[in-house]
């Protein structure tokens, strides 16, 4: 479904991506981890088109997507959760929610089916429709943050490290709805700084490390790597 | 007077220019056009004058016009009593001034926007002051009959004896200008225009900076007031108006705001221009909206800008541009004579004297919101005297909330930090870094239009902030000031050779490769003498040669007595360099230690790995949200 | 002293107008529009070109002028928008001042220095209260207003693209990675900014006369309302447009008409000094 290869990103005077190549099969939760630096939100934000790369491709469905704007990235069905979540802080969550479909939705298009099954998922999400986003804390911004997202009726879900800031008994639970997400079909591409919880729901991941692809491996394999370890912490 | 002014144009050209400056009375034709040589130069005056505070300090300002006009008034209505033009003129000044302090006081310190729009009421205010108070200013009419000026006896009449009269005046002005721009006080300016925080922390005492600028110009004004209305004898409101401020804005950036010459182009660009277009009449004006609109979209930077990209562009036909000589990584800088940390060392400079070394900091119970979110929660550490000293833990655990805290960027809302017993919590940055801490950014932020050696002078300066006095002995030229400016100067390179890029001193900061502009921050640092070195991910984008290199450098800073607390994820530089780690998360510190005791801790490897666990079960008996479950914040 | 009231409130409406007309500009792209005040000129101008010369009736003046004032916005987008992204500020605030000079100065071609009458859609009509006489024009200001600003709340909060607008003033990248088409966003607000204050000028020029100058006082009130209200909080430009409106016109009448316009400045200066934030704005903190 996604297949990036050979990405050079420079952010201003650095060059962030030295070459990187990953690819994601429908279906699938596939993730990027690594050390803070290493490359992996830059990586994201070259997919869905915020960052044009000086050299290298990024394919989606087919199509050449490395280069386009972000509007239209998104029509061909990519949704993305963003790093520190950012939404709409004005917004309620239900007006949130209703941007989120933006992409698909052509005049007055009903999209109850839709909120029904966000709010199936997140029910806390539901309980607060008619709250300010900015009010709300950080692990219900991230659930309406996914919420938003799967709006778009998205084939690719990106994920933008979404556990950062959030206590583990919320990353428990949102995770388990990523897994959900997943099993009704939505194939997803996952970056987390946290890398057991990401290897733990992914089915393959990709170690980087300096802009580079260090490891790549089913996740199984992946957990007991010394080489993840020394990413994060040293030898 | 400047050296870079003197070496951008030869000494035939000199010469020539000058000649031509003193000769023009008689290649001008006829009275009018002398007159309106004269206008242009009592212009030149405000616009140089604005150029400190606009140009410089990057801080719009409407009210010149109306400074102008006050100086015009004051004047007026002084020799109108008796009062001779040489009396009437420091009083001009001295007015405008006291306007300045009274409008920036409360203004400075807010948004640049501000200080815009109250300069604009200003202008609007004096204008009717000046139309309606008829009693004292004659209204729309103005004051007539306004004595001249009286020079040796002789008294100043028509309008060549003038042009030599207000062409010393606009000389002295620029002279000064530019004597400023080479100046401590310049270099603050520019500094906090480009990066206001960046200055903040290196010690300019931002506000107190911009007060100066403003007051300089106003003062500018002031005297051009003063001069224009004993020229010409008449004075009447309808000339001090908002779109005569604008008039004045639109010179300085035609010309090229923030260069003194670009001042002189403007001004005469835009004061020959509407005479020649007169016989466009009211397309005059049209046309010049639309200039202006162009030349922002086309040439943002000015007239001046284009002698820049001419000679740019000659340069790099003759040869290829050069590139930044890379920064040497054969030579491992430890092996530079220890005497180059001399200046590091000289503690006898530093208030305290040798008891300004060996600082360690105190952090008690630090406490930081912003909103509902808590970034810091009760932080305690100690870091003691003359280590290295790291901060790590993964993204949003707060460690770089806790650099601005220690640097003053934010102010914690409980706690303490102590530097060797002084508080710093509360204290501005300028303050902060006089007390001994300084810092670099991870966003880097050098100045871009200042040279390699002027950003690291800028540092060197944190101990002698220049305020009136120093103002005063920079436009005087004294002996003291011009050994200070080159104290200023030894220790600024001493510091560029520390860290390797004395070879690159004059060029153009914002021309540096990127891990060198990083080193130039740590040298800018370095030149203000700390006592604590907080360093913001300083291997950020660096390869590992340049990596190894800025271990060395941190080995070697420490060598030479100062702490350094960092910040980093680059885990081989804060392994091999630390004496002591401490690691974040969420806020709080978790661990503390010698690298190896850290690496080995268990929470702090749940920490950025999360603890091992099975593939969660989405069972639908556990939807999230269905068992309500305390949040977290 | 009721009478006063009246007027004062009125003249209030229509600060609160423009106020409102600069804020969709600035919410959606961060630039002070320094030409608000010869946008208004030209509505009233506009005015005048399609109901005196051009004789059309009241209505359809208003709608040609409205799409006339839409156009114009779109043109101002691509002249002080598009050209200046990522460039400092204060060349933004120098175009946009360009823009107001050539907007004055086409008008004075044009039109030639001397006032011009525009009539209300009331005429001269009055209506008596008891001791009070109100021009049935400033009632129909009053109306307008209203109808203008409940029209831009609920295109705001309850339609579809008004949330689009909403969405990019709040963060613009946000809105793209969502698929806001964000150049049609800011082209809508450019477009409202100028309707509002073509709308403005309509109502007010019949106060008065239209006259080219007449963009810069009123431009800057629109200033002084939007701080004193708390810049880029809607409602408080429309409560700190009728305050203005109302201290202004009591001042003038109990102290001295001469120095009526200093009262704003005054006033504004008062809240720079001793609350920069204004009514309802959030002080600012330095983030690094």
């Amino acid at each position: 479904m996604l297949e990036v290869r050979d990405l050079h990103v420079r952010y201003g005077n650095i060059t962030a991506l030295h070459g990187v190549s990953f690819n994601v099969q429908a279906g699938e939760i596939v993730t990027l981890i690594g050390a803070n630096g290493a490359g992996k939100t830059t990586s994201l934000h070259t997919v869905s088109g915020l960052l044009k790369p000086v050299q290298g491709s990024v394919r989606f469905l087919g199509q050449d997507i490395h280069g386009r704007a972000p509007e239209a990235i998104v029509r061909l069905g990519l949704a993305q959760s963003p790093e520190g979540r950012r939404v709409f802080s004005g917004l309620t969550v239900a007006e949130n929610l209703a941007i989120g479909a933006t992409p698909w939705r052509k005049g007055r298009d009903a999209i109850t089916d839709d909120l029904d099954r966000v709010y199936t998922l997140f029910p806390r999400l539901a309980e607060r429709r008619t709250q300010l986003a900015w009010s709300m804390s950080g692990g219900e911004q991230q659930m309406l943050a996914v919420g938003r997202a799967l709006m778009g009726r998205p084939k690719l879900l990106l994920l933008d490290e979404p556990s950062l800031g959030l206590a583990p008994i919320i990353v428990e639970q949102l995770f388990e709805q990523i897994v959900r997400i997943n099993q009704q079909g939505v194939t997803i591409l996952l970056v987390e700084q946290n890398a057991a919880m990401a290897l733990a729901v992914a089915t393959r991941g990709y170690l980087l490390e300096n802009g580079r692809v260090v490891l790549e491996d089913r996740t199984e394999r992946l957990q007991a790597h010394p080489l993840v370890k020394a990413a994060y912490l040293g030898g | 007077m400047s050296r870079g002014l003197m070496q951008k144009f030869s000494r035939p050209s000199w010469l020539a220019g000058l000649a031509a400056v003193l000769v023009l009375p008689a290649l001008v034709p006829g009275q009018y056009a002398m007159q309106l040589v004269n206008l242009g130069l009592i212009s030149l005056i405000v616009v140089v004058g604005l150029n400190f505070i606009t140009g410089y300090c990057g801080q719009i300002n409407f009210a010149q016009a109306a400074f102008w006009g006050i100086g015009a008034y004051v004047t007026a209505l002084l020799t109108l009593k008796g009062l001779s033009f040489w009396f009437a003129l420091p009083l001009a000044a001295v007015a405008t001034g006291v306007c300045s302090l009274l409008l920036g006081v409360p203004t400075l310190r807010l948004r640049a926007f501000y200080l815009a729009m109250a300069t604009i009421a200003f202008g609007e205010i004096v204008q009717l002051v000046l139309v309606h108070w008829e009693s004292v200013t004659g209204g729309t009419s103005g004051l007539r009959n306004i004595p001249g000026i009286t020079l040796f006896g002789h008294t100043l009449t028509g309008h060549r004896e003038h042009y030599y009269f207000l062409l010393a005046w606009a000389a002295l002005g620029l002279g000064l200008s530019l004597r400023i721009r080479a100046s401590q006080i310049g270099r603050a300016m520019i500094a906090l225009r480009d990066s206001e925080i960046a200055a903040e922390v290196m010690g300019v005492d931002t506000v107190r900076t911009k007060m100066l600028a403003f007051t300089l110009s106003s003062v500018y004004a002031g005297v051009a007031g003063s001069l224009y209305v004993s020229s010409l004898h008449y004075v009447s409101p309808d000339l001090f108006s908002n779109a005569q401020a604008v008039l004045f804005f639109v010179m300085l950036v035609i010309g090229g705001a923030g260069s003194a010459i670009g001042a002189v182009v403007g001004t005469a660009v835009l004061t020959v221009l509407p005479e020649a277009l007169r016989f466009l009449k009211e397309w005059y004006l049209v046309l010049y909206g639309v200039g202006i609109i162009l030349m922002v979209c086309f040439l943002p930077e000015g007239l001046v800008s284009l002698r820049q990209r001419w000679t740019g562009r000659r340069r790099s036909a003759t040869r290829a541009a050069e590139p930044a000589p890379p920064v040497d990584v054969a030579a491992p800088v430890v092996t530079a004579q220890p005497a180059d940390a001399r200046f590091l060392k000289a503690r006898s400079a530093m208030p305290g004297g040798e008891a300004w070394a060996d600082a360690g900091l105190n952090v008690q119970a630090v406490t930081q919101r912003f909103g509902g979110l808590v970034a810091l929660d009760a932080v305690s550490l100690r870091v003691a005297p003359g280590t290295v000293h790291a901060v790590i833990g993964p993204n949003g655990s707060g460690k770089t909330t806790f650099l601005n805290v220690l640097s003053g960027a934010y102010v914690a809302q409980s706690g303490s930090v102590q530097l060797a017993g002084t508080e710093l919590i509360g204290r501005r940055p300028s303050a902060i870094a006089r007390a001994g801490l300084s810092r670099t950014f991870q966003n880097i932020r050098v100045y871009k239009s200042l040279s390699v050696l002027e950003n690291v002078m800028v540092g060197a300066a944190c101990h002698q902030p220049a305020g009136w006095r120093g103002l005063l002995a920079i436009l005087a030229g004294t002996a003291a000031q011009r050994g200070q400016e080159q104290a200023l100067r030894e220790t600024a390179l001493q510091a560029l050779h520390f860290v390797g890029l004395a070879a690159l001193a004059q060029r153009p900061a914002g021309s540096l490769a990127y891990a060198q502009q990083r080193l130039l921050e740590i040298a800018r640092a370095l030149a203000t003498r700390p006592r604590v070195l907080l360093l913001d991910e300083p291997a950020a984008g660096m390869n590992p040669q340049e990596s190894t290199r800025l271990m060395e450098l941190i080995v070697a800073i420490r060598d030479a007595g100062i702490t350094v607390v960092f910040v980093e994820h680059n885990v081989r530089l804060v392994m091999g360099v630390s004496d002591t780690v401490t690691v974040f998360d969420f806020g709080k510190k978790i661990a503390e230690g010698t690298p190896q005791q850290v690496q080995a801790d268990e929470a702090v490897i749940a920490a950025y790995l999360g603890r091992p666990r099975q593939r969660p079960a989405a069972d639908p008996a556990n939807a999230a949200g269905s068992t309500p479950e305390p949040d977290h914040a | 002293m009721l009478q006063l009231a009246i007027n004062g409130l009125a003249m209030g409406a229509i600060y609160a107008l423009i106020a409102l007309g600069l804020l969709q500009i600035f919410n959606a792209v961060r630039i002070v529009n320094f030409a608000q005040g010869q946008l208004l000129m030209l509505g009233a101008f506009l005015g005048v070109t399609t109901i005196v010369q051009a004789s059309l009736p009241i209505w359809l003046a208003y709608l040609v002028t409205f799409a006339a004032m839409a156009l114009v916005g779109l043109i101002f987008m691509l002249v002080a928008y598009y050209p200046l992204r990522g460039k400092p500020f204060y060349l933004a605030i120098l175009t946009t001042i360009a823009v107001g000079i050539v907007l004055e100065n086409l008008v004075l071609i044009v039109f030639g220095p001397l006032p011009q009458s525009l009539p209300s859609p009331f005429g001269s009509a009055q209506v008596h209260l008891g001791e009070l006489v109100i021009p049935q024009h400033v009632l129909f200001i009053f109306a307008a207003t209203a109808v203008l600003l409940l029209a831009q709340w609920a295109f705001m909060k309850h339609t579809r693209f008004g949330t689009m607008v909403r969405a990019t003033s709040m963060d613009m990248d946000m809105a793209r990675m969502v698929g806001v088409s964000v150049r049609t966003t800011v082209a809508v607000a450019f477009m409202l900014g100028a309707m509002l204050a073509g709308a403005a000028g309509l109502l007010v020029a019949p106060l008065f006369l239209a006259d080219p100058a007449m963009g810069s006082s009123l431009g800057l009130k629109a200033f002084i309302v939007s701080v004193i209200g708390g810049f880029g909080n809607l409602y408080g430009a429309v409560l700190a447009g009728l305050l203005l409106g109302l201290v202004e016109t009591m001042a003038a009448g109990y102290l001295s008409s001469d120095y009526r316009d200093a009262i704003a400045f005054l006033l504004f200066l008062g809240f720079l000094f001793v609350r920069p934030q204004g009514l309802f704005g959030e002080k600012q903190s330095e983030r690094v």
